[in-house]
């Protein structure tokens, strides 16, 4: 079994999180430092995102898998000086700043719930509109209508009257105050630090994502190639470990290394 | 599909279903049932807003299916039948109302279609060459516009889009309207070729043979946009949002 861990998510949804592997981060890095965010969707939707969750729910936890997973914190470079930013407080923030905008309406007898889109990136704005449809409900029927899949979602979308299309526009032009700007990173001033603000109706989650997973994918191989040829050598356990736990060995081992180097030193002195 | 699903589909399918308006058809001159338009086919209309000329023919076709689809009965529609039905959902989903460059005009000044401004069918001849012509259907427009959007996804630049999306949208245009071709003793019936062979016999045609068919198509366009014309120099443009709220 993986090691996985339970996280609750700003909606107050519960879900676990499995370990993150070396082997799946440097897919991730690849991904990222080509910028394709439809390929980083699906890979997050293959592991972490469950149908249901909507994109405030899905930002929180992509966050949450870099800090438990990967690293606590993101270091930005301001006028050459390193300023590091606890994920825990951008964590914080995000739950600071949801607001439960669910809304239910009847056309035609149809009952729709909207809510929040249930969706990490898309192409055409139209997907964000339908994303937004969580329940459907006719007579004796209930339909929870974002954990169908695409196939049935289509089939029900072509069944729908194009007034209910018009509703769901108004509700996007309703929340978007809510979605437009959710502030991660508050301005300071004295360390020069400026307001990061995410814009979720805009691709915004998947931009910020991209570049809190990206980094250098060459220090990557390097990092691997040290570690299967000096920690671990002749082992492929680099790959099964998690990116943070392959930071523990490493900084163990040039622990070792720099307090064998003193002991030698003091022996050559002595 | 599970059996939620389908139960919801089934409810939904009746509710489309008694959810029918009575739109009389120009061409037929008799009401027929149409289903109001779906979300998914809004979302389409939606889309080809975003695709550049290759979304302005795309959209021509996502109306005509609109009429196919949506019919209860069964009509042989022809394209000027498109926008008297197209106005009549307007008129149902949204209103009477349509507010043009900050002005709202009522969708009910329109003057309706008059079948007895256009010819259904004619003839023009030029040396040996004789041309029955007679207003298309929306299957032939259909049908040509996709062989018109299947040549502009070979033309990769919107700058060559541009330069040569004129010249083939007035041949394909011109033969929609085009029946038979008599040369002598040969006979070409246009049902029976494909619209990329219509074009090009289309483009072989002598200029002053395609002028006179261009004759006979100026007035059923300008009898379509008459029904079109709110006011004087306003006209209602079936455009991508035209079944969305202003």
């Amino acid at each position: 079994m993986i090691f996985n861990v339970e996280v609750e998510l700003p909606s107050g949804k519960k879900c676990r999180v499995r370990e993150l592997t070396n082997r799946e981060y440097l897919t991730l890095i690849k991904f990222a430092q080509n910028k394709d965010f439809i390929g980083l969707t699906a890979f997050f939707e293959d592991i972490y995102i469950e149908p249901h969750l909507h994109i405030f729910d899905r930002l929180y936890l992509l966050i949450y898998v870099r800090m438990i997973y990967i690293d606590s914190s993101i270091t930005l470079n301001l006028d050459s000086k390193d300023i590091d930013i606890s994920l825990d407080t951008l964590l914080d923030k995000l739950e600071a700043n949801y607001v439960d905008l669910e809304k239910k309406f009847k056309e035609n007898n149809i009952e729709i719930t909207l809510d929040i889109p249930c969706l990490t990136y898309y192409n055409q704005i139209e997907d964000l509109y339908i994303s937004t449809i969580k329940c459907i409900k006719l007579q004796d029927n209930v339909v929870e209508f974002n954990t169908l899949n695409k196939t049935d979602q289509q089939e029900i979308i072509n069944h729908l009257p194009a007034s209910i299309f018009n509703i769901i526009k108004n509700y996007i032009i309703d929340i978007q105050d809510n979605l437009l700007q959710v502030n991660l990173i508050e301005e300071n001033k004295t360390l020069g630090v400026q307001n990061l603000d995410v814009n979720i109706l805009n691709n915004g989650v998947m931009q910020f994502i991209n570049s809190l997973y990206s980094t250098d994918l060459k220090g990557f191989y390097t990092l691997i190639y040290m570690f299967q040829n000096t920690i671990l050598p002749g082992s492929n356990y680099f790959f099964e470990m998690s990116p943070i736990e392959t930071q523990i060995i490493v900084n163990a081992h040039k622990k070792r290394v720099s307090e064998e180097n003193k002991k030698l030193q003091n022996q050559n002195q002595g | 599909m599970n059996s939620d699903v389908k139960s919801l589909l089934t409810d939904l399918q009746k509710i489309n279903e008694d959810n029918t308006i009575s739109i009389k058809v120009p061409s037929t001159n008799k009401k027929a049932s149409f289903k109001l338009i779906n979300v998914s086919q809004q979302k389409k209309l939606l889309t080809s807003a975003l695709e550049g000329f290759d979304g302005v023919i795309k959209r021509t076709n996502i109306l005509n299916s609109i009429l196919f689809d949506n019919c209860v009965n069964d009509v042989e529609f022809l394209i000027v039948d498109r926008s008297a039905v197209l106005l009549a959902l307007r008129k149902e989903i949204i209103g009477t109302d349509i507010t043009i460059k900050d002005t709202t005009y009522s969708l009910d000044n329109l003057e309706p279609f008059d079948m007895s401004s256009i010819e259904l069918a004619s003839s023009v001849e030029y040396d040996n060459i004789k041309i029955n012509l007679k207003v298309p259907t929306l299957k032939i427009d259909t049908e040509v516009n996709s062989k018109i959007e299947k040549e502009f996804l070979k033309l990769e630049s919107q700058e060559d889009k541009i330069k040569r999306s004129l010249d083939l949208v007035i041949s394909y245009e011109t033969s929609k309207y085009i029946e038979s071709v008599y040369v002598g003793e040969h006979t070409i019936s246009f049902d029976e070729i494909s619209p990329y062979e219509r074009r090009i016999v289309v483009d072989n045609l002598p200029l002053a043979l395609n002028n006179k068919i261009l004759e006979y198509i100026e007035p059923i366009k300008k009898a379509i946009d008459n029904t079109l014309q709110v006011a004087d120099e306003v006209v209602v443009e079936i455009d991508a949002s035209f079944l969305t709220p202003d």
